[in-house]
This record gives C-alpha cells, sequence and structure tokens, in this order.
C-alpha cells in the first residue's frame, strides 16, 4: 500500500507540465502602432491567458505606456539605441546591442512576431532565436523572408497601395490566429448622455490635420449648439501653439468655461485615464489618442486626410465614425508634395459639427439629418462612414452619406471578398457595390488587364509543369529546364509590366511576387510544384475578380437600362 | 558619432560586397552590423511621436 502510494506521488511529481508558449511582438515602430498592437494583446489575453508575452518596443516611443503594458505583457524589452551610442566608439555601441539581444535569446521564445514591417526589424526578427517566425525576417542568404500569408499580405499590399480594405488590429489578429470574437464588438452605450468630449485637433503630419481655424469654427458651433457640452481639448507640448491659435478666435471667449485646454500638460498615462473614465466622445484625426478612446470603447469620430486610410487606422471598435473627403489624390503617399491640400478644403467643417450633434442628441447618425444640416454641394464631397464587425468579426464600413464609389473603392471591396476567400476559406456578406458612369468606365478598362494578368499565369503553370516533366523525362536536360526558368521570369517581368498599366491590379501581381520569391521547397521538384501552385492560386483570384467585375458591371447596365425607360421622353 | 558611422561604413561595404559575390552567407554578426547600421540611421531620421 505503501509502495502503491509512493508511486503515485511519484507520478504526480513527474508527471509532464506543458510551459507557457512564449509570444514575442516586434513592434518597433510609433507610439500609435504600439496602441494597436496593445488592443490586439489585450484580445489575445481573453483566450490565451496561459501564454507569456514578450513586448520588444523603441523606449522613445513606448516607454510612456509602461503602465499599461505592464498589464498586457509579461515582460517588455525596450531598445534604447540613443543610449547605446553615448560614447563615439562602434564597439562599445555593438557591444550593447550585443547585450540586448543575448537578453532575448534566454527567453526560450516559441514565435517571434514582426509586426513593424521594418528593414530593421526584419534583421532584428532574424536575430532572435525563437522556434517560429511570424512576419518578415532576413535569411542566411540576406534575402527577405515571408512564411505566413498575413504577413505576406501586409508586406505587399499594406505597404505599396491604397487598396487594403481591412483594419490593422485585424490583420495583426489574424497574423496571430486571434480567432474569437472582438471584445470591442460590444458597446455600452445605451442610455448614454454625451457631457465630456475630448478633441485632439492635431496629427505627426501637416497633411494630415485642419488649419486651426478650421478647428475654431468646429468648437464654437459644437458648444453653441449643445448646451451641456464641455471640451477637453488634448495634445503634446509640441502642440501647444496650434492649441493657442485654435483658442485665440474671440468668438470663443463667451464659452471658455466650457473648454479646457490640457494641451501639454497631460502625461500619457494620465490621457489614458481620461479616456477610461469620464470621456463621453472623441473627436480628432488619425492619431495615437483615438487609439487610446478606442482601447477603452470610447465612441470616436475620426476626420482622415492627406496619407491616411480610414479603414486601415479607425480606432478599432463598433460604432466610430470616419469622415473622409472623396479627393481624387487621397489619400496620398506621405512622399507626395502638396501644399494645396485640397482634401482638406473637401470637407466642411459642418459636416463634423453635424455628425457629433447627432450622436450627442441621438447616439446616431443619418444620412437625412446630415442632408438637413450641410448643403448638398458640400456633402458631395465627402464621406461619412459607421464602423460595424461583419460576421466574421473583422471590422468595415457602413456608408452613411450615399456611396458614390470610386474604382479604388470598389476594388477594396471586392479585394476584401476574395482576399478572405482565398486566406480564409469564408465568405464575408457585402453590399451590392454601385457604380457611377466614372468607375463604370475604368471597370471596362480593368477587363483587358485582367484577361493579360490570366493568360501570363496560364503560361506561368505551363512553364512549370514543363520543368516537372522534364525532370521527371528520363534524361533531365538542364539547359531546357534553365530555358522553362527564364521564361517564368519573363512571365514575371510582363506582370509587373501590367501593375504599371492597370494599378488597381498591383494587390494580387504584388502578393503573387512575394509569393513566388518565398517558393517553399528543399529540391527544384518542390519549388516547381510549389511555383505551379502559386500560378494557379493567382489565376484563381484573377478569375474571381474578373467574375465580381462582369456581375457589377451587369447589374449597373440592367439599372441603367430600367432608369432610362423609366424616364418620360420630351413631348411623349 | 563619426567615427562610428565611419568604421560601420567600412564594414557595410564588406558585407555588401560579400553580398554581391554570394561567396558567403549572411553571419549573424553580418546582420547586427546591419541593424547596427539601420537603427542608427532611423534614430536620426525619427521626429518628434
Amino acid at each position: 500500500m505503501q509502495a502503491q502510494t509512493k508511486i503515485e506521488n511519484d507520478k504526480k511529481e513527474v508527471g509532464p507540465v506543458s510551459l507557457p508558449k512564449t509570444l514575442c511582438l516586434l513592434q518597433i515602430t510609433r507610439t500609435g502602432d504600439v496602441i494597436q498592437t496593445l488592443q490586439v494583446a489585450k484580445e489575445l489575453r481573453q483566450g490565451h491567458k496561459d501564454v507569456r508575452l514578450i513586448l520588444v518596443a523603441r523606449k522613445q516611443f513606448a516607454f510612456a505606456l509602461d503602465f499599461i503594458l505592464k498589464e498586457y505583457f509579461d515582460k517588455i524589452v525596450y531598445l534604447d539605441f540613443k543610449s547605446f551610442l553615448i560614447e563615439d566608439d562602434f564597439a562599445i555601441a555593438n557591444e550593447h546591442l550585443t547585450t540586448f539581444l543575448e537578453e532575448l535569446s534566454t527567453e526560450n521564445i516559441s514565435v517571434v512576431v514582426n509586426l513593424s514591417f521594418s528593414k530593421s526589424s526584419s534583421l532584428l526578427s532574424s536575430l532572435i532565436p525563437a522556434t517560429h517566425k511570424l512576419g518578415p525576417f532576413h535569411g542566411v542568404d540576406g534575402n527577405l523572408r515571408i512564411a505566413d500569408r498575413w504577413s505576406k499580405y501586409i508586406y505587399s499590399t499594406v505597404m505599396s497601395g491604397p487598396l487594403n480594405p481591412f483594419s490593422l488590429v485585424d490583420i495583426y489578429k489574424k497574423i496571430m490566429g486571434v480567432e474569437y470574437p472582438s471584445m470591442y464588438e460590444t458597446s455600452n452605450r445605451t442610455g448614454r448622455r454625451v457631457r465630456n468630449i475630448v478633441i485632439h485637433p492635431f496629427a505627426s503630419a501637416a497633411k494630415k490635420f485642419w488649419k486651426p481655424t478650421k478647428w475654431s469654427e468646429v468648437i464654437l458651433k459644437l458648444l453653441k449648439d449643445n448646451s451641456a457640452v464641455n471640451l477637453s481639448i488634448v495634445g503634446s507640448a509640441e502642440e501647444m501653439e496650434f492649441a493657442d491659435k485654435i483658442l485665440e478666435n474671440p468668438l470663443l471667449r463667451p464659452f471658455s468655461a466650457r473648454i479646457n485646454n490640457l494641451v501639454g500638460q497631460t502625461s500619457l498615462q494620465q490621457l489614458f485615464l481620461m479616456m477610461e473614465k469620464g470621456t463621453d466622445l472623441f473627436i480628432g484625426h488619425d492619431s495615437m489618442v483615438g487609439h487610446i478612446a478606442a482601447f477603452y470603447g470610447v465612441q470616436t469620430v475620426s476626420v482622415a486626410l492627406g496619407t491616411v486610410r480610414p479603414i486601415e487606422t479607425v480606432p478599432y471598435g463598433k460604432e466610430n465614425y470616419s469622415i473622409a473627403p472623396r479627393t481624387k489624390c487621397f489619400p496620398c503617399f506621405p512622399s507626395d508634395a502638396c501644399s494645396y491640400f485640397q482634401c482638406h478644403a473637401e470637407i466642411p467643417f459642418q459636416a463634423l459639427v453635424s455628425v457629433v450633434s447627432q450622436i450627442i442628441k441621438t447616439g446616431l447618425v443619418s444620412r437625412e439629418e446630415l442632408e438637413k444640416d450641410v448643403s448638398a454641394f458640400h456633402l458631395n464631397a465627402v464621406d461619412v462612414r459607421q464602423t460595424r464587425f461583419s460576421e466574421q468579426g473583422l471590422l468595415d464600413f457602413q456608408a452613411i452619406t450615399s456611396e458614390q464609389l470610386s474604382l479604388a473603392d470598389i476594388l477594396r471591396k471586392l479585394y476584401r471578398i476574395l482576399w478572405l476567400y482565398a486566406f480564409e476559406e469564408c465568405e464575408e456578406r457585402q453590399s451590392f457595390p454601385m457604380l457611377t458612369s466614372g468607375a463604370h468606365a475604368e471597370i471596362l478598362h480593368y477587363f483587358d488587364g485582367l484577361k493579360h494578368l490570366y493568360e501570363l499565369n496560364e503560361f506561368g503553370k505551363k512553364y512549370s509543369r514543363f520543368i516537372l516533366e522534364e525532370i521527371g523525362s528520363k534524361t533531365p536536360s538542364i539547359s531546357k529546364m534553365r530555358d522553362f526558368s527564364g521564361k517564368i521570369d519573363e512571365i514575371d517581368k510582363l506582370q509587373n509590366i501590367i501593375k504599371d498599366h492597370y494599378p488597381g491590379l498591383s494587390p494580387f501581381i504584388n502578393y503573387f511576387n512575394l509569393v513566388k520569391g518565398n517558393l517553399e521547397g528543399n529540391n527544384i521538384v518542390e519549388i516547381a510544384e510549389n511555383s505551379f501552385l502559386a500560378y494557379h492560386a493567382h489565376t484563381s483570384l484573377v478569375s474571381g475578380l474578373y467574375e465580381l467585375m462582369e456581375k457589377i458591371v451587369a447589374e449597373y447596365k440592367h439599372l441603367s437600362a430600367k432608369n432610362s425607360s423609366a424616364t418620360p421622353r420630351a413631348g411623349a | 558619432m563619426e567615427k562610428i558611422r565611419e568604421e560601420l561604413k567600412t564594414k557595410i561595404d564588406t558585407i555588401k560586397t560579400r553580398l554581391e559575390e554570394r561567396s558567403n552567407e549572411l553571419g549573424r554578426e553580418e546582420m547586427q552590423i546591419l541593424l547596427f547600421s539601420l537603427l542608427l540611421e532611423e534614430e536620426q531620421n525619427a521626429g518628434p511621436n
């Protein structure tokens, strides 16, 4: 009996113990990105409480968030590169970097997830020992490697153009495999009264925020029309000058008791506290303050300007509003020179005031009320959209103003359907995109591009198959295989020419260029097989896009014919 | 800082030549030098947050 008890005790002592998996997230870009990473970590914690989470971030962009990062990460490793350079000696500075990397090497990391997508973060990811790597890293040949499809997607599509239809937070979640419903899907705003509004009327670049005079108008009108509302303006010390300019408008003086200018006076910790307790609504541009608001489920209204891609960076949560211009060049790239800021002028301040006033009064924004408040000439140049979560738990936009979709808007919708189908095998319900005459003409032009792309992919399949057949022959010829491989290179070059003529097709072309650059395989057979599969997958997506476009065009023609037959002829 | 930059430039040129020739794989030490160079560049270009 005693012996049996001893055996049982021994079993208990030596039984297998599963160690918590360690995930290391690399986020060495700016504070706004760190906050979005924090949102993902918060969601990950919901379903995986046992995972050990490490964050690697730059000290200058993340240390001010240490108080909140500590709640969701087990360890935060700050990269303080500036401190490595105190002495003007490379060997000493490099030794500091070695010590920093050694600290990470002892962590027994299961997965390194690079969410920064910069050259430096790719190298950093390569230097951290881990069983698996997600996101970009460098191979020993110095070439960039990306193993997972969502990271390939970010690298090829998000980084290179405005046709990404997903929120960055959702993409981060997909990279990390967070599949359960978002905790930001619920909002507790029933019966809420909007009393305290926080405004951050600034952003990191002049392209992305309105001039002070426009914000003075917004504040004046809001306070005039909503007597029970108080406004707090927040921002950093560098933004104090702008805040002073906003508030120097003499018409605002009678309302000074209801304006709390906190610019340059709050720490990030205080800002988080403000958002956690006592803020009913946030108004601003695309900046980290909006993400802090969303972190606590505070409803947001953001004005997207310049380089901002609304769906990518809109504060992550349900029933947030985005106001964006329909300016043709919007969104632009940071490198695009612009002195006129046409997109700033396209959004009338009345549109923002109307959206906010409607939220204050009813909690909801309707097209009818917007049309009452804002002239049709002004509203015609603006997209007002509300965020919602789709059945798949992904953030999406619902149009409030009439949907006059541009070609880019339509392509984003179609790409969203096709990427989700290709990556997740799921079908997301989308409203049927209605074409304008301009977009109709542009789409017709794209059919030719799709046909060329389809044919090139079929050639890619053919030459990949030729290589496989040559390997399988009795006497494989190296020179023949080289010729076939040369043809494949030519095909890829021609696909890039298609991209120049049909920029709207670049998401597929860029993605599959990356896939082909990262073909897996230990020998020529496996690589040729995977090359065939890549061309095949590309063909399927191109066919899918063609079919969806055909349906949209058919519907447009049908409606146009119906409308023209319903219009009575003059003199009839 | 000048001294660091000069030394780094020589080291990077050596790595680049080696990579172009494809005569060697990129070792850990070399990767670290490339990382150092990029971090230095980013440190100089980083504006206020």
